[in-house]
């Protein structure tokens, strides 16, 4: 069942690999590639005219999971062996996503081999380089194994953490999207200035529309409902998006005289961009993606990013969305925040956001929409990608004086920022909790809706209702059949009267009850909002009315 | 005839002097630009207007009953782009200064407005909730967010709030 590969079938691999510009093999004769392979110390007993180590595979034939004749770099660098086993960052000790892809066959096929003719040291320059490992592991243990093993645990409460007067980072460590907004929140107010903020966090699926939204033009509600997703309604502006453990939500602060919407971006793409082994100049040819280190440590981007005027990151070569953007500008501050697709389950996203033509036409709102945009995950791993705007971010921003170095100050190139990650409900201030339940009311999220009008029609009659701060403030009833014009005008009497008593919360299951028919009762609930119970999408509705 | 003129006579001008009257001229551009529209209701409310500006980029045009109107400069809307919504206060709001009067979102970006003096809201700019472009065509004008009751007519006097000239002035140190 193993097969074996010829010297002349790789040198025939390698070869239609031209692509990259300085392929090591690509000025080389056909002939000295193959001595470059047949001598290459990584492919010992890996071709098939290599008689060395023929007689010991053959003992093994039977074993199904012996995948020891395929190639492997002989020498593992240095720093992999010396890190202890509490150290090494691994994906099988961390956590992983719910919705992760399935754990990939780790039986390579034959397009999948990739050959390095590179010594191990020229491996580890890259990594030392392009990472800067050494950090990147103080970092991972920073993240992972709580500050208090490598940094003194901060003295000052996190509301004084974050007044200091230096540039800090923090990572929260809460997967609640209403803690994490609302944390945001309390980052940007307690944020003096003129200083910068970042922040990280990922969250549990659910759905963030923008401040000036239409939640039922945006969401698929009936789908929100059923899989319990959460919709918030952030204080930023801009479009709908769908957070789930696969995207990145980063946030960075500053003061409204910097606010440019590409800045910060444009720094940590030019980061990223440098993170694509492939492309590399040293003409590295190792597929990244596949070799053993790799997917056993860090994930790296999977294609090169670019920004849009509009402070979105793209992935330059098809444009597809990789992290939209929103802002928010008030008293001197002001905020970009972005949610990076890492490994998120787009084929969800699709059917959150997913609205039928005939309802989005039925529903005229003059607020902000969203533009529906193709998106793509990056693919990079979350820790390398903050890791890597941590770096962005010190060098922007950081301090040179020692002053700061404590407490949490994290270094790069002789600069300084404090950083700390938040993973302790108990530290969190009153302030953060009053966001928290804003967030969670239905006053806030469906409420808050920009005045709208939402015309439902079934073929005798049609019904326009008036929704203005989720209050349908008045009902026009048209009757298009005259000859069941009784019947309807008795069907909706109570509700129009009730109406005109009092403006009524814009909700399929309260409208629904005033209706004296069963059919068109459910027809109106299911027309309005699909009827749906407001706590299966998060939201606290107080009273009933 | 008279251009080649001109030209000849420019360079023998003395440098401080042409660079100030461009300066002049760009100060005169930049004044008018965030000057009130004759035409629109915050300018003709009374016959006697006192505008003021704050450093969030707002205009406060009073008048002598107590009534005043509030909007963006025009340096504001020009710096938010094109607006996709407005957000207009609610009539009858009590406010203090520095409390939000709504917001204007635009490319994404939510920006908060803020009234620069105490008040009580009369009434306020719904023409922008349908139309939030006449923010970026009108700022001094049509495009006024909301015309309130100035409960401290002292607050008026605040340092703080700029004529146009001091207004222009802090402009150009800002850029």
């Amino acid at each position: 069942m193993f097969k074996r590969y010829s010297t002349k079938r790789l040198v025939r691999y390698i070869s239609s690999r031209t692509g990259i510009a300085s392929d090591p093999f690509q000025n080389a004769s056909k002939r000295s590639i193959q001595e470059t392979l047949e001598t290459d110390p990584n492919l010992e007993g890996f071709l098939v005219n290599d008689t060395s180590s023929q007689t010991q595979n053959a003992e093994q034939e039977n074993d199904p999971f012996d995948f020891s004749d395929l190639p492997q770099l002989r020498n593992i660098p240095s720093f992999m062996e010396n890190l202890e086993p509490g150290q090494i960052y691994s994906k099988d000790q961390l956590p992983l996503p719910s919705k992760d892809q399935p754990p990939e066959s780790k039986i390579p096929n034959n397009n999948d081999i990739e050959l390095t003719s590179q010594s191990e040291t020229q491996l580890q320059e890259l990594i030392r380089d392009y990472i800067d490992y050494e950090l990147f592991q103080e970092f991972l243990t920073f993240m992972h194994y709580g500050d208090y093993y490598t940094h003194p645990k901060p003295t000052m409460s996190l509301t004084e953490f974050l007044k200091s007067s230096t540039p800090v980072v923090v990572f929260s460590k809460f997967t609640n999207p209403y803690i994490n907004l609302a944390l945001e929140m309390f980052i940007y107010d307690t944020m003096p200035l003129p200083h910068q903020r970042l922040l990280f966090y990922k969250n549990n699926s659910c759905i963030v529309i923008g401040k000036n939204q239409n939640p039922y033009k945006e969401i698929n509600l009936n789908y929100a409902n059923t899989t319990q997703t959460p919709i918030l309604r952030r204080y930023s502006g801009g479009g709908t998006v769908v957070h789930d453990q696969g995207n990145l939500n980063f946030s960075f602060m500053s003061t409204k005289k910097d606010f440019h919407r590409t800045a910060f971006t444009s720094n940590i793409i030019s980061r990223v961009n440098e993170l694509i082994f492939k492309e590399h100049p040293m003409g590295f040819t190792v597929n990244v993606d596949k070799i053993e280190w790799d997917s056993k440590f860090v994930g790296l981007p999977k294609f090169r990013l670019s920004t849009n005027g509009k402070g979105d990151i793209v992935s330059e070569k098809d444009s597809y969305k990789i992290s939209g953007s929103a802002f928010k500008l008030s008293k001197g501050k002001s905020l970009h925040h972005g949610t990076l697709l890492m490994n998120s389950d787009l084929k969800e996203l699709g059917k959150l956001l997913r609205v039928s033509e005939a309802r989005q036409k039925s529903i005229h709102f003059t607020g902000t929409e969203s533009i529906r945009s193709k998106v793509k995950n990056l693919g990079i791993d979350p820790d390398l990608f903050m890791f890597e705007s941590l770096k962005a971010f010190i060098e922007m921003h950081g301090h040179e004086s020692h002053a700061i170095q404590l407490p949490n100050a994290f270094e790069s190139d002789g600069k300084y920022c404090r950083t700390i990650v938040v993973d302790d409900l108990d530290h969190l201030p009153q302030s953060v909790w009053d966001y928290y339940n804003e967030l969670k009311s239905w006053d806030w999220n469906f409420g808050r809706t920009p005045k709208f009008q939402h015309t439902i029609s079934h073929h005798d009659f049609e019904c326009i209702l008036h929704v203005n701060k989720g209050m349908v403030t008045s009902f026009d009833l048209n009757i298009l059949n005259e000859t069941s014009s009784d019947f309807i005008h008795q069907a909706f009497s109570s509700l129009l009267t009730a109406i005109e008593k009092e403006p009524m919360k814009y909700q399929g299951r309260i409208l629904s009850k005033y209706i004296q028919d069963q059919v068109i009762s459910d027809w109106l609930k299911w027309e309005v909002d699909f009827g749906i119970a407001y706590e299966n999408v998060g939201c606290e509705t107080t009273s009933g009315k | 005839m008279i251009a080649p003129l001109r030209i000849a006579v420019l360079p023998m001008r003395p440098v401080a002097a042409a660079l100030g009257s461009r300066m002049l001229r760009f100060n005169s551009t930049v004044a008018q630009a965030n000057s009130l529209n004759p035409s629109a209701a915050p300018f003709k409310f009374s016959d006697s207007v006192t505008v003021r500006y704050t450093r969030e980029h707002e205009w406060l045009a009073s008048h002598p009953d107590g009534t005043a109107f509030v909007g963006i400069t025009k340096y504001a809307a020009d710096a938010l782009g094109d607006a996709t919504f407005v957000e207009v206060p609610e009539v009858g709001d009590s406010v203090q200064v520095g409390d939000s009067i709504g917001s204007v979102e635009s490319v994404k970006s939510a920006s908060e407005i803020y009234t620069p003096v105490d008040g009580e809201i009369l009434e306020a700019n719904d023409e922008l909730t349908s139309n939030p472009a006449l923010i970026n065509s009108d700022p001094l004008g049509e495009g006024w967010i909301a015309k309130l009751k100035v409960t401290d007519s002292d607050q008026l006097l605040d340092a703080e709030l700029f004529d146009i000239d001091a207004y222009v002035k802090f402009l150009q140190e800002e850029s």
